[in-house]
């Protein structure tokens, strides 16, 4: 692991929600800039903890970096360079169009119809795609040495496979708008009239005004859509070559593990290969920990009335260690063998603050056989 | 006497909408909400929105689809996907269902439809209230179920589905808003559909749920009848924490070390039930994480039966 964060220009961080992707992700960027690199982590989530771990009160669109009072109470260099940014679907898309429309006005004309509004805000899988333009747009600036993108958390890993292709789709379906022209000016006799009739059932189920808005929006579209299409492909030879590593995260779960193993199988054969695996909140062996620094206290017997207590406790954790154990197991039994793979212990409290992301950063590193 | 248990309120609705964040077990609290239905004499349909087979799986029937078929006495199931959702809410707003399968399949339209925004949300929740609502015209009578238990979305996806009807209601004129205001009504009534939210007692889980339920209630407006803290760690330690050394040695030093884990995981556990005492709506319910080795039927048992128990953090 440590190979990877030290050569690796983009981190792709993928796994099904609420594996933890997003901390994670947080944890190798540090890990990345404290080998001196100008890091950025690009997240998804909103969340307030992570920004309140990185010092910064808010995250936004534009990248922030982490400021020097954060990281000298983490006890980390203050010449680290690690900037940390939320992503904007909306803002991105935005921008997208203001950038590819072809002049102002052709841009405006787009920004302000209604039904790109709702399609800026809740295409399905925009989330997902307009990531992958973001990646785009940092990567051609240049700015940052390392990239870690934290990918949307959807119920499917997969869904931000999917995404370039859906909005293909959706944007192929232009088609749609030309036949949905309320005076079609072109078109061979026979497809007018299949285009009469669909338009007659179309403005049936959706209402004229609607229809209109829908083909106003894709005319003016009509001419970004090989753009759209070319920097998908960019981004795609982008994430195929050396430069990006793809890391899997994953809990201990019967149900998060099947994903993996079909994630990691199906990344693959689309010419991603995953060059890690994180097993996140894996339950501690206390038998086999290594003891975490010396105490200099002197040992004292346990109490005997706790003793029961005592047992118990352990006996349920050690059963709960060994279930997932076995799991990962047989997980591994099935990835590629050559995948790098780390074991995060399951942590009491999640974490908060920047020297717990540290800590973090270096258990992701830590070499140790899974 | 026994006050009414949160159950028996959530029953009276007729549609339920299952969320949380991702891997929390909406899929479990679903199962065994259905199979709780069926035991207060209800007739259950059990719908999961897109798990792309993972209630099938569950259920022992992998072979789960868009059509409801019986899974157990009284319950039916089916895993709802937006393409036959959209086909079946074409054939009922065109009639004809030649005319309807070919507008869905035409490849423009599908692509279309697919990315369009709201759309595939509004035509599944419009599927799962077409199963829930009292039929009208010359099938008119009850419901098809008494009761609709929805395996929905995870929370973020989820406001998306929620908003389908608001969305159509709010930006569009025309036929589609006459059944959309239909659906609204129906979901932001109170005594007609319930969410519940599930929740692990992890930070990031709660924080989600804080913001769904926030969100439900206003600008959606649905109502939020039950709330299940699902893999709560049950509590050893509650009186006990004041004798232990800081260190040990031999084969003490693992059982100490594993009691230190356990009584910072409860009484972090501890601060985010308070969190959720607090600032969500609703009755609540905890269910304990199993801690012995188990299967997915097992742990379903097990669910269903705190559930009924239905004690209060």
């Amino acid at each position: 692991m440590k190979q990877i964060l030290r050569e690796a220009r983009i981190v792709l961080v993928c796994g099904k929600g609420g594996v933890g992707k997003t901390t994670l992700s947080a944890a190798a960027a540090l890990q990345v800039a404290r080998t001196g690199r100008r890091t950025l982590v690009c997240t998804i989530d909103p969340a307030r903890r992570l920004a309140n771990a990185l010092g910064i009160s808010k995250l936004a669109d534009a990248p922030r970096r982490l400021p020097a009072a954060a990281l000298r109470k983490a006890k980390l260099p203050e010449t680290l360079e690690l900037y940390a940014s939320m992503l904007d679907t909306k803002r991105v898309f935005d921008e997208v169009i203001q950038r590819h429309a072809g002049g102002p006005d052709a841009a405006q004309r787009i920004l302000d119809n209604p039904f790109y509004q709702l399609v800026s805000n809740y295409l399905t899988g925009s989330q997902e795609y307009m990531a992958v333009e973001r990646l785009h747009q940092l990567h051609d600036e240049g700015k940052y040495e390392c990239i870690v993108l934290d990918t949307p958390p959807s119920r499917h890993a997969l869904d931000f496979l999917e995404a370039p292709r859906r909005i293909t789709e959706f944007l192929e379906s232009g088609f749609l708008g030309w036949i949905l022209r309320p005076t079609a000016e072109t078109g061979i006799g026979f497809l007018r009239g299949a285009g009469r009739k669909l338009i007659s059932v179309v403005t049936k189920l959706l209402g004229s005004d609607l229809v209109h808005q829908v083909s106003d929006f894709f005319r003016a579209f009509e001419h970004m859509a090989p753009g759209f299409d070319e920097r998908a492909k960019q981004v795609r030879e982008l994430l195929q070559s050396d430069a990006t590593a793809f890391l899997a995260v994953t809990t201990p779960t019967p149900r998060a593990l099947a994903e993996t193993r079909i994630l990691v199988r199906r990344l693959h054969e689309s010419g991603f290969p995953v060059r890690g695996v994180v097993f996140n909140r894996v339950a501690c062996d206390w038998e086999a920990a290594p003891p975490r620094g010396r105490s200099r206290e002197k040992p004292t017997p346990l109490p005997a009335e706790l003793r029961p207590l005592l047992t118990t406790n352990f006996q349920q954790l050690q059963a709960l260690a060994r279930r997932d154990r076995a799991e990962i197991e047989a997980t591994l039994a099935e990835l590629p063998p050559n995948l790098v793979r780390v074991l995060i212990p399951d942590h009491a409290v999640e974490v908060r603050t920047l020297a717990g992301l540290a800590r973090l950063g270096r258990q992701l590193c830590a070499v140790g056989k899974a | 006497m026994a006050l009414p248990s949160p159950l028996t309120d959530l029953f009276s609705r007729r549609l339920l909408i299952v969320s949380g964040k991702g891997g929390v077990g909406k899929t479990t609290v679903s199962i065994a909400l259905a199979r709780l239905g069926v035991r207060s004499g209800k007739r259950v349909l059990l719908a999961g929105i897109e798990t792309q087979g993972e209630l099938g799986r569950l259920l022992g029937r992998p072979e789960l689809g868009a059509e409801p078929v019986k899974v157990a006495a009284g319950v039916q199931a089916c895993d709802l996907d937006a393409k036959t959702a959209l086909r079946d809410f074409l054939r009922l707003r065109l009639k004809i269902h030649a005319i309807a399968d070919r507008v869905a399949s035409n490849r423009a339209f599908a692509g279309f439809f697919t990315a369009a925004p709201g759309l595939r949300e509004y035509v599944l929740l419009g599927k799962a209230w077409y199963e829930a609502r009292d039929r009208s015209g010359w099938l008119s009578g009850g419901p098809r179920h008494d009761l609709v238990v929805l395996d929905a979305p995870a929370s973020g996806h989820a406001t998306a589905f929620l908003r389908a009807a608001h969305q159509i209601t709010d930006v569009m004129v025309g036929p589609l808003r006459t059944q959309a205001t239909e659906i609204r009504a129906f979901v932001t009534d109170p005594a007609l559909t319930a969410l519940v939210l599930v929740a692990t007692p992890e930070e990031l889980a709660v924080n989600e749920a804080v913001e769904f339920a926030r969100a439900a209630r206003r600008p959606l407006g649905v109502h939020v009848g039950l709330v299940v803290l699902n893999g709560v760690f049950p509590r050893l330690f509650e009186r006990a924490t004041g004798g232990l050394p800081d260190s040990a040695s031999g084969p003490d030093l693992a059982l100490l070390r594993a009691a230190q884990f356990r009584i910072s995981r409860e009484t972090e556990q501890a601060r985010l039930l308070r969190r959720v005492r607090r600032s969500l709506p609703g009755p609540q319910i905890v269910l304990e994480r199993l801690l012995e080795p188990e299967d997915d039927d097992e742990v379903l048992a097990a669910v269903e039966r705190e559930l009924a128990e239905a004690h209060r953090p």
